[in-house]
């Protein structure tokens, strides 16, 4: 067999896939302003599709100021982790309407300065200034010994997916809450096999039944479809009878993502093989830092110092490896496509602890 | 296409065929012209070559229905296209280098059958398509769609990277793994 029989064999596709493939819209993912991106992560809404009335922009001078105008509503503060000196805010609402009232609200950019570093950061909204409670129980099925009951809403996603699915159960004290947009009920299933499936069908992925997190106890999990099959999963612990999301990952397939004690202090980090919505593959690593939670990025320094990549192209284009975790043989890769083109990748591992992440605040934004 | 026309639906189009009226290949050209043409240039890389082709899809096309009622009629268009495409391109007797993306597939592809047995591995060709039809639907929908776009459409990487939104890296990768998992099953199936 050589490569023009492969080839032929490959014209025999079935339509429907690849129907599927001109269907498959442009993903339209969030900024990514290197390691700050990730630890700050953002509420994405309907904003990802065209809609009808135009926005109008406010520009604000200060957090204060913003404040003082939007009083409870302000986003923008749950937008900044500590240690972050915004520097201004833009919130654009619908044309003709008050700006004070959040259903106006489109988006809300904020842009800041953590040590030194200049980063912006979009929320957007659903048209109806947060999420919609209408849900309905739309089902309720066995899984096994687990009982999942699945709930139906209304999306403003687009009319291709006119609904969320959002499935709620509890595993091993856990309590799990996914939910996608799509068109027929059936496609929740494929997330809840990550959960309760055998593994031979993708089920019980590392990071989809996590019980223990940055030495914590996990109370609930959830799944949440942040634009076209991209999904972002939060980990819940309880502290002081609240539940505080800890940790995220994301990506487009599943939940890649696991404990490993990288500083042999004896609480381990949580390793995360996360994609962002352009398709940059990053590792992203969270950490308890005497009961701060931090999250962490490659320092691009470790790759100057110790491979000799310095990532910025003529022109200034700045590049970044593809990055990701083994967790068989406990390495971390990276590959890089542009020192000597894409036809020829150069791979490396490496194996230094947390030496060659830097660090920042975790700040969970609630959904 | 000219402005005002009025485009008729695919089931009117293959309603047509199935009658025997010559309509169906003019309104087929008007249709699906240009994204025929799309498919048969990203392997001839030659517009003379491309054009013939797509006229070879139309004749193909009518002679083919009836008896046959396609489910998906532009699907059905673009593997005429591709194979009459692919076979003038191996038929062809001009330096094929820098032929355009077919001669990047196929070396791409030439890694999934590198190192099998250097004896000919008996195999029935529609085992194989089949083979490759589980496998194809056994990949994550966005790795899917890239494989296809590529493998079955050749279209060039960065058209992939914009179609979907991703990075030219972040393709490159996904289809470095694919074809990774290809070449496993295909050993794992004994074409290897």
């Amino acid at each position: 067999m050589n490569s023009k029989d492969l080839y032929n064999a490959i014209g025999k596709v079935d339509d429907d896939v690849l129907e599927q493939s001109e269907v498959a819209k442009k993903k339209i993912g969030w900024l990514k302003w290197g390691a700050l991106a990730a630890c700050l992560c953002l509420t994405v809404g309907a904003l990802l599709w065209p809609k009808g009335p135009q926005v109008a922009v406010k520009e604000i001078g200060s957090l204060e100021e913003a404040a003082a105008s939007y009083g409870d509503h302000l986003l923008a503060e749950r937008l900044s982790a500590p240690g972050v000196r915004t520097t201004g805010i833009r919130l654009s609402y619908t044309k003709g309407g008050d700006a004070s009232d959040p259903a106006a609200w489109d988006t809300l950019s904020v842009t800041g300065d953590y040590n030194g570093q200049d980063f912006i950061m979009d929320c957007n909204f659903n048209g109806q200034g947060k999420q919609t409670s209408s849900a309905e129980a739309y089902a309720v099925t066995q899984y096994g010994d687990v009982e999942v009951t699945i709930y139906q809403e209304e999306s403003g996603w687009s009319n291709r997916k006119p609904f969320l699915y959002r499935a709620e159960f509890t595993l091993d004290n856990v309590a799990y809450n996914l939910s996608i947009h799509s068109d027929k009920p059936e496609d929740i299933y494929t997330y809840l096999d990550l959960v309760l499936g055998e593994a031979e069908i993708g089920g019980n992925q590392s990071g989809a039944t996590l019980t223990d997190v940055l030495g914590f106890g996990v109370c609930r999990i959830e799944m949440e479809e942040i634009a076209p099959y991209q999904y972002r999963w939060h980990y819940y612990v309880k502290v002081d009878g609240e539940d505080v999301c800890v940790a995220e990952q994301f990506g487009y397939d599943g939940p890649e993502a696991w404990s490993r004690d990288l500083d042999g202090d004896g609480v381990p980090e949580l390793i995360c093989n996360s994609t962002y919505g352009d398709g940059v593959e990053s590792v992203i690593v969270y950490r308890n830092n005497n009961g701060i939670i931090e999250v962490g990025n490659v320092r691009k320094s470790y790759y100057e110092e110790k491979f000799g990549w310095t990532h910025v192209l003529e022109g200034g284009t700045f590049s970044l490896p593809v990055e990701r975790y083994d967790p068989e043989q406990g390495v971390f890769t990276a590959t890089d496509y542009y020192t000597q083109g894409y036809d020829d990748p150069v791979t490396v591992e490496f194996d230094d602890g947390l030496e060659p992440f830097e660090f920042f605040p975790f700040k969970h934004l609630p959904v | 296409m000219g402005k005002g026309e009025i485009v008729l639906e695919d089931s009117q189009i293959v309603e047509l065929y199935w009658q025997k009226n010559a309509d169906a290949i003019s309104e087929t050209a008007n249709k699906y012209g240009p994204y025929c043409f799309t498919i048969a240039d990203n392997i001839l890389h030659c517009a003379e070559d491309s054009e013939e082709c797509v006229n070879d899809t139309w004749l193909h096309t009518w002679n083919a229905i009836p008896p046959q009622k396609p489910n998906v009629f532009r699907m059905f268009l673009a593997k005429i296209t591709r194979n009459l495409s692919f076979n003038r391109f191996n038929a062809r007797c001009v330096d094929k280098r820098g032929g355009g993306e077919i001669i990047l597939v196929l070396d791409e592809l030439g890694e999934c059958v590198a190192g099998g047995s250097d004896v000919e591995t008996a195999y029935e060709a529609a085992e194989l398509e089949q083979c490759i039809c589980r496998f194809v639907r056994t990949l994550p929908e966005r790795d899917r769609n890239v494989f296809v776009r590529r493998y079955f459409f050749t279209e060039p990487i960065p058209a992939i990277a914009e179609r979907y939104g991703l990075t030219v890296n972040n393709i490159t990768v996904i289809l470095s793994r694919t074809r990774k998992k290809l070449k496993v099953e295909l050993t794992k199936e004994g074409y290897l």
